[in-house]
Formats: structure tokens, C-alpha cells, sequence
């Protein structure tokens, strides 16, 4: 299965970051496909691709403010979860995204 | 037949005891009667009184009219004419105004959440206090004493004879005050006590209503009072206690009962009054004597100013708390951020106890520079000296580790008396300074007065324009005696030091032409009369008026030093008056023509080989360090307080950086790219992000606050952080919207805030972990703080963050951070897992 996600965070100093770094470490562990994109202090950075959404299967969004350029994802599946869920309990997200 | 005149009424500060003594003092000279006319008002005021002048309530603008009826009317008329003009206008220097502290009524979340009471106020006089209450209020009538007597012409004697007694009092602690705060207090006093309507009005209330003398007393202060305290002046306003503490003392003397019988203090207290008198503060065992609150009492209240030369903290114009301030109990006086808590819970005492260590941290690191030579850490050498007005002032700065005296002022010498000091009396002030220093260099700056500071025995005439006028230098002309006789004391207190002597205002070569041959005359009468004296004290020049500036080779022919007086040069460089508020915030000594200014001096004086200085106030800023550093100036001198803190700045700084950053300032536009190029530099100089400094292990923080605290503490004092209530503000704002904790024992507290100066990371462990948000999981043992300044734009030091976030979610970085006791290798193992 591929997922995309993004995180982003209010000051963009810190949970963008852990979290971005736990669904991948927590998605690998389950035999996902998972790419990030961090919409942080630093901006945009591993954006993702129309050529990624479009071969996703679900979309994450671990976020504590608005996505930015959300249209992009139109017509997904998106799970839209609290930025610190993603720290505390990623392996909690993916089996909410599973019943989805 | 009367006679009278009309005049504007000149002071800013409106008619208050001390000016008003000036025209009382006038008058009496006169027999006849003299009164003034407030046509605002309406009020008129005898002016032999000066409680009566006090309450015509005079203000700047008033049209005010003089009329003088008896025998010598003739005589009095031109005199009081000629006094109102020419020295009445020149004659209130104003009370230093006591500035706000930063942060004032800022409060701290931990105080916010205690569920203490708190009440805010003034800070008026930095510190931090606490103690039992002392609750010190207006005196009433003495207990024995009636209202009523049935021996009028017994209380009238009584009275006289309280008169007497209290001006004697006076005059005898006048004699004996060493403070000069101390003394013009005292003198206000004196004027209220020997006011003829003062103790007119209370005979008549004695022989005329039958009331007895203390009663009198009691009632005419409370009239007086009542008309000062509905006076649209601030300033008149807080002058009911000058007549209070005289009241307070006619009453001791008629009950034979101490005024401040309930302020005996035997053990810590803060003492709380509606207002509290100069001579009751005084009063006060300063052993115990650790706060003030005052619910009334502005800035300029001489009890405040008192408090301040003391070093007493104090919190004025706290509304609501009688009542609340039970005498005994504890109540903690924050004058730092102006808050008063009453009783106050254990989380906010040990709140304090966090905020107290940092400050005495902080003094303690500073004092370690006292003993230090100013010079850079490249070993650039820049000398830091003193700016005194009296030799005790010098002796003071030499224990605080003045390198030298930058400025000795002399002006205080001449003032506030009735003629010129003595040659005697000058070499003895003088000689006591330049004993104390021993080897170290006392720089004299030869008299700076003129029309915006006169002198009443000089008669100086009325000028326009005062700053542009004859002042200083330019005046020694006219004077030549006086100013001669300062130069044969300053090359007689010479004789066994390194004394210098600076004249200020010089604009031209010519002035310098002058000075110099009047010293000579000085230098032949002291041979002549077989004085001894040193004839090679150095001649320098004070740069203060642009001209001087771009006269530098031709004044380095004729003098040997020079010292930079920003604070003039600036307010005639940009032409603007520093006092005028309007216009002197216009004058930013940032901006890159004023450092052009100043550039060129150091490079021509040093061109000519002759050392310059600085002693005006950014002399001792230690955020403008680096440009005066990079100036190439040779010695600064300031208020003696600052000098450690400018030490230590200019230890921490390299020479060659500094010589760039002025090389580009020096191209930037305005004042504002100068300062950001200032910050900047300051947070690049300072390197890594992570130090081990702001490594903590083993804290005993007691909650998620007290850890806040202790980290921003930790980066204020390393110079990370500018106001540390700020970033502590940012911080509770992100904890705000969800915690920062992250499960596994480990919380991320974060903040961008622009009071950040410098990236940075730190780390703090607890003994014993706790409860960081009710919501985590688990107990928190491992916090590390991210702070970051508010600039737009990514930053190097971002990269190191994210990747720090990023790391944290590994356990087996989690572990090693958890298990390394030791500082240096967690530093190196943090630093290395990043690659910084």
C-alpha cells in the first residue's frame, strides 16, 4: 500500500518534524510505501508529486494548522488526524487509515 | 499706591518649594507687601509664604501678575522684576524622573496559575523584597493631645517653641546629611516649617477658635494638603508629604511621642503606606528594611528617590490594598515587574527563588570582571573609567574597579550655594580623588555651566538659546578669576597623581589658544607664591561640538587628549534638543553618519598620535560593544555601576570582528540596518547552538513551570535571550495549544520569539520525573528546549532543529540522551548525531 501524508505544526520548530519522522519510521515497520511532505519552519520540503498522489492509496494529514495547497489532494482518501497523534500513537493512525 | 507687573509663568514643573523658596527669599528683602496673582485660577499667594505660593497652583503658561504695596515698593519692583526674569526662568533643574522597567505588569504564568492574589503597581525602585508588613499611616492627632484648649496664650508659647525645635532639627540634620537627595529634602522642609502663613493660620485657629496647638497643627497641614493633592501637577501632588513630615514632627514635639512610633522594624519588613514621608523613610532600620509599597507616590517623590539611592525596592501607586495588608503577614514585593503578593503560596516563592538566582548568578559572574582590564579577548586593550561629580563618587568607582576617571564634573562643586567654592576648598575635593587613585589617570573637566545650567552669583545674562549660547568655554572669558582659580587648584591637587584637565565646548583651536594662557597666568602665580604644584598636568579637549570635530590635526598641536561627549555632539550633530521628547528619539546615535562622525575622529586623532575617549552615556551600553570596540577608541567611561557589565561585554568580543562591523556599519543607510547587523552579528558570533552551559542535569524543577523557567533562565543568562519573560511568555503560548510532551518520558518545549538572540538548544534532566501534561502518559525525565528567533526565512540553524525532531523519535537516541551523565560528552554526542 502507498500512502502520502503531510505534517505541519503551529510554530513549525518540532512535532512537524517527529511526526513526519514517525510515520515513516512506523509505516516502513508495517510494509508501507510512506513519503512526507513537512510543511515547517524550513517551508515546503519532500513535496510531494501529482505523480504520488495519484498512485497513493490513502493520504495522512498530521497537522495542528491548515494544509497548505490541499486542493492537490482532491478526491483521495484522507485521514486527517492531531499532529501529536502521529508522535505518540503512528501505529494507532495506520489502523484507522486501514478502516477507512 | 500700589505698583505691579505681568509675566508668564516660565517653570515646567509648575511653582513647587523649591523655586518658590528662591522667590520668597526675593521678597523678604522688601518690606513691603508682595503678592501673586494666578489669573488662571484666580488664586492669589502672599509671597513671603511659600505654602501660599506652593498653593496658588502655578503652571507653565499661567499669566501670573506681581503687585508690591508699602514703603519701598520702588525698590522692590525693578529688583523682583529683574530676579523673575533673568534667574527665576533658569532656576528648577527637575528631579531625575525615575524610569519604567521593562515587562511592567507582566505576569509570569506560574504566578497567574498559583491562584495567588496579586495587585500591580509602579516599580519605581528595582529589586525584590520580602517581609513581614509594616502598616505606616497618616499621623493623626497624638493620643493626650485635645482638640480644644482653654489656654490660648499656653498653646501659643507651645507652638513657637515646636517651631523652634523642628527647624532647628532641621538645620542640624541639613548639616550632617551626606546625601545630596538627602539635604534638598531637608531644605524643602525647612521652608515649609518657617512659612509665616503655616503658623499665622494655626495662631489663628489657637487664639481665634480655641483650639490647641497640636489640633492647629493637625488641621492647617490637612487644609494644605487638601489644596496640594487637588493641584493638576503631579509634582505639587506628591509634595503633601513635605507637609505632612513637617506636621508629623511639630506634633512629636508637642506630644513628646515619636512620629513613626509603629515603625519600629525588629525584624524583615516590607512597609506599606498610603504615602510615606521622606524623613519617615529615613527613619526606618535599614537592617530590616527590605520593601516599600506605597499606594500613592509617583515617580518623583522624594521618598523615591531616597529609595532608589538606597537601593530599597519599592512598588508605588498599588490601588486596593488596605485590608489586604494585614500588618505581620508576608507579603513579597516583585519591583522588578511591579506586583505585590500578599501571603504567597510556596509555587510562587520558589518561583522567585529561580528568578533571584538568576539575577544573583548573573551579578556574581559580572563582578568577576570587576578586578579585569578592559581589553577584548584578542587582547586589544580599551581602558574603562568612571564619570563622578565628587570625590566620594571616585572613591567608590576606583572599589568597583574603575580603571580611571573618564569625567570628574566640578559643576556640582559650584552649585547650590551662595558664592564660588574656595581655591582651598577645590584642591581638597580634588586632591581626595587623585589620592584614591593613585597611579590611575583623574581626568578634570573644568567647569561646563552656562545658560541652561546658571549659576545665581553670576549673574549670567538671559539668553534665547542657552545650549547654543554662552555656556562652558565660552564663558571662562568673562570669568576669568573664577576659572583661574579652578585651574591653580586642579595643578595644586595634582602634585603626587596623573591628573589631567579637560575643558569642554571647545569649538575652535582659538578657545584652546585662551585656556591655555590662562593656565599659564596660573601656573606663574603659583610660582610666584611658592605653591606646590604639578606644571605637567596634560591638557585635552572635550568633542562635543561638530566643528571640533573637523578641527582635530590643529587641536592635536595644542592639546594631548581628547574624549568624545556623545550625548551633546549628538544633540548638536542632528540638531536636536535631547530634552524635548518630540524630536529625541530622532537622535539615534545608530545612525551611520553620527558613526561616520565618530570614525573620523578616532582616525584623526590617532593620525596625530593622540589617544581618544568617550564618556557619554553609550560609553556604557554593552549591546553597542562591538562598534565601540571597532571605533578603535582607547578608554570609555561611564556611570561606575555599569562598568563591570561593559568589562565583561568586551571580553567576549574579538578586536577584528569588531573592526569589521564597524567597517559596515559604516555603509549601511540607516540606524535600523546598523542595529540588525548589530543582532546578527551577535547571533553568528556566538556560535553553536548547543553549548555545554545549557546543559542541565539533575534538576529539582517541581512542575512543567518551574522547568520553563530554569531553561530560559539558563539562556538568558549565557546572553541567548534578551527579556526572559518574553520567551517564557512564547513558550506557555505553544504549551497553550497542545503539549509539548511526547510520550516516552521526553517533553520538546518550543518557541520562536524576537527577544531570542542566538539559535539555540538546550537540555535539561530531572531528578525525579513529572507530571509534564496531565494528558501525556507517562512522567517526564528528559526535556529539551528548542528556541528560535523570529525571523522570516529559513535558517541554517532550522535544518539542525528538524533533524534534532527527527533523531528524538529513535529510542536508541532517546536512551543515550537519558543515560550520559556526563556534560561535555552528551554535548559531543549531540553535536556529533546532528553533525554540527
Amino acid at each position: 500500500m502507498k500512502i502520502v501524508a503531510v505534517t505541519a505544526c503551529p510554530t513549525g520548530i518540532a512535532h512537524t518534524y517527529m511526526a513526519a519522522e514517525q510515520l515513516e519510521m512506523t509505516g516502513k515497520k508495517l510494509g508501507y510505501q510512506v513519503k512526507v511532505e513537512t510543511q515547517g519552519a524550513m517551508g515546503v520540503e519532500n513535496e510531494v508529486s501529482a505523480a504520488d498522489i495519484a498512485a497513493a492509496d490513502a493520504v495522512i494529514f498530521a497537522v495542528g494548522v491548515p494544509v497548505q495547497d490541499r486542493e492537490r489532494f482532491e478526491g483521495k482518501r484522507i485521514l486527517e488526524v492531531p499532529v501529536a497523534d502521529a508522535i505518540k500513537n503512528a501505529p494507532g493512525v495506520f489502523e484507522k487509515l486501514k478502516a477507512l | 499706591m500700589s505698583l505691579e507687573f505681568t509675566f508668564t509663568f516660565p517653570l515646567p514643573n509648575g511653582l513647587h518649594a523649591r523655586p518658590a523658596s528662591l522667590l520668597r527669599d526675593e521678597a523678604v528683602r522688601f518690606s513691603c507687601a508682595t503678592v501673586l496673582h494666578n489669573g488662571r485660577n484666580g488664586l492669589h499667594a502672599n509671597v513671603k509664604s511659600l505654602l501660599s505660593l506652593v498653593s496658588a497652583d502655578f503652571r507653565l503658561g499661567d499669566p501670573a501678575r506681581l503687585t508690591m504695596e508699602g514703603a519701598d515698593e520702588g525698590l522692590a519692583l525693578p529688583a523682583l522684576e529683574a530676579f523673575l526674569r533673568d534667574e527665576f526662568p533658569g532656576c528648577d533643574s527637575p528631579l531625575p524622573e525615575v524610569a519604567a522597567t521593562r515587562g511592567v505588569g507582566f505576569v509570569p504564568r506560574l504566578i497567574a496559575a498559583s491562584g495567588a492574589a496579586f495587585y500591580r503597581g509602579r516599580p519605581v525602585s528595582p529589586g525584590f523584597a520580602v517581609g513581614a508588613v509594616v502598616v505606616a499611616d497618616m499621623p493623626g492627632l497624638p493620643e493626650g493631645c485635645p482638640g480644644l484648649a482653654t489656654d490660648a496664650v499656653a498653646e501659643g508659647v507651645a507652638l513657637e517653641a515646636a517651631i523652634a525645635a523642628v527647624t532647628g532639627e532641621l538645620h542640624a540634620s541639613m548639616t550632617s546629611a551626606k546625601n545630596t537627595v538627602e539635604r534638598e529634602v531637608l531644605k524643602a522642609h525647612l521652608a515649609v516649617a518657617k512659612d509665616p502663613e503655616f503658623a499665622g493660620k494655626a495662631r489663628d485657629r489657637i487664639f481665634k477658635e480655641g483650639r490647641s496647638a497640636a489640633a492647629a497643627v493637625q488641621e492647617i497641614a490637612q487644609v494644605y494638603s487638601e489644596i496640594l493633592r487637588a493641584s493638576e501637577s503631579v509634582y505639587l501632588r506628591e509634595r503633601v508629604l513635605d507637609i505632612k513630615d513637617v506636621a508629623g514632627r511639630l506634633l512629636r514635639q508637642l506630644s513628646g511621642e515619636p512620629i513613626v512610633a509603629g515603625l519600629t522594624l525588629e525584624a524583615p519588613a516590607v512597609v506599606m503606606a498610603t504615602l510615606l514621608t521622606p524623613s519617615e523613610f529615613l527613619a526606618l532600620d535599614r537592617r530590616f528594611l527590605r520593601g516599600l509599597v506605597l499606594s500613592e507616590g509617583g515617580t518623583t517623590s522624594h521618598t523615591v528617590i531616597l529609595a532608589r539611592a538606597f537601593g530599597i525596592p519599592c512598588v508605588s501607586g498599588v490601588k486596593e490594598l488596605h485590608g489586604v495588608l494585614k500588618p505581620g503577614i508576608t507579603v513579597l514585593v516583585d519591583a522588578r515587574r511591579g506586583l505585590v503578593i500578599p501571603e504567597p503560596p510556596a509555587t510562587v516563592r520558589r518561583y522567585y527563588d529561580l528568578d533571584e538566582r538568576r539575577y544573583a548568578e548573573r551579578a556574581g559572574r559580572v563582578a568577576g570582571f570587576a578586578a579585569k582590564t578592559g581589553a577584548t579577548a584578542d587582547g586589544r586593550r580599551i581602558e574603562i573609567a568612571a564619570n563622578v561629580s565628587s570625590a566620594a563618587e571616585a572613591e567608590a568607582a576606583f572599589g568597583k574597579g574603575a580603571e580611571g576617571i573618564g569625567l570628574f564634573r566640578t559643576e556640582m562643586l559650584f552649585m547650590d550655594r551662595p558664592a564660588a567654592p574656595s581655591e582651598e576648598e577645590q584642591v581638597a575635593e580634588y586632591r581626595r580623588a587623585v589620592t584614591v587613585a593613585g597611579s590611575r589617570p583623574v581626568i578634570i573637566r573644568s567647569l561646563d555651566i552656562g545658560g541652561d545650567k546658571p549659576l545665581p552669583y553670576l549673574n549670567l545674562p538671559k539668553e534665547d538659546n542657552p545650549f547654543l549660547g554662552c555656556r562652558a568655554v565660552r564663558f571662562y572669558g568673562a570669568h576669568k578669576p573664577m576659572i583661574k582659580t579652578q585651574f591653580r587648584a586642579i595643578l595644586r591637587a595634582a602634585t603626587d597623581g596623573n591628573v589631567k584637565l579637560m575643558v569642554p565646548m571647545i569649538g575652535h583651536v582659538d578657545e584652546v589658544r585662551v585656556v591655555k594662557a590662562l593656565m599659564e597666568e596660573a601656573r606663574a602665580e603659583l610660582v610666584a607664591e611658592q605653591l606646590a604644584f604639578n606644571p605637567d598636568v596634560a591638557l585635552g579637549v572635550m568633542l562635543e561640538v561638530p566643528s571640533a570635530a573637523f578641527a582635530i590635526p590643529e587641536l592635536a598641536r595644542e592639546v594631548s587628549f581628547f574624549s568624545i561627549g556623545t550625548n551633546d555632539l549628538a544633540q548638536y550633530f542632528f540638531a536636536m534638543d535631547r530634552g524635548n521628547p518630540a524630536v529625541a528619539d530622532g537622535m539615534d546615535p545608530l545612525n551611520s553618519s553620527f558613526l561616520r562622525l565618530l570614525k573620523k575622529i578616532t582616525d584623526d586623532a590617532h593620525a596625530a598620535g593622540r589617544p581618544v575617549g568617550l564618556c557619554g552615556e553609550i560609553a556604557g551600553r554593552p549591546d553597542l560593544a562591538p562598534l565601540l570596540v571597532g571605533l578603535g577608541l582607547d578608554e570609555l567611561s561611564m556611570a561606575a555601576p555599569l562598568m563591570s557589565g561593559m568589562k565583561a561585554a568586551i571580553h567576549g568580543l574579538k578586536a577584528s570582528d569588531c573592526d569589521r562591523i564597524v567597517a559596515q556599519s559604516l555603509l549601511k543607510p540607516d540606524a535600523a540596518e546598523v542595529r540588525a547587523l548589530l543582532r546578527e552579528t551577535a547571533a553568528t558570533v556566538s556560535g553553536d547552538m548547543l553549548h555545554p552551559e545549557l546543559i542541565m542535569l539533575e534538576s529539582e524543577a517541581a512542575s512543567r513551570g518551574e522547568v520553563i523557567k530554569e531553561l530560559t533562565d539558563r539562556l538568558w543568562l549565557a546572553g541567548r535571550v534578551g527579556d526572559a519573560d518574553v520567551v517564557e511568555e512564547a513558550l506557555w503560548r505553544r504549551e497553550d495549544t497542545y503539549s509539548t510532551g511526547m510520550g516516552f518520558g521526553v517533553a520538546v518545549p518550543h518557541c520562536k520569539s524576537p527577544e531570542v538572540i542566538v539559535n539555540s538548544v538546550a537540555v535539561l534532566k530531572m531528578k525525579t520525573p513529572i507530571v509534564w501534561n496531565p494528558s501525556d502518559s507517562a512522567p517526564v525525565g528528559l526535556v529539551i528546549l528548542l528556541a528560535m528567533r523570529d525571523i522570516n526565512g529559513a535558517d541554517t540553524h532550522m535544518a539542525v532543529f528538524s533533524k534534532l525532531a527527527r533523531k528524538l523519535m529513535h529510542e536508541e537516541f532517546r536512551d543515550r540522551l537519558r543515560d550520559e551523565s556526563d556534560v561535555k560528552a552528551l554535548t559531543v554526542f549531540i553535536r556529533e548525531s546532528l553533525n554540527v
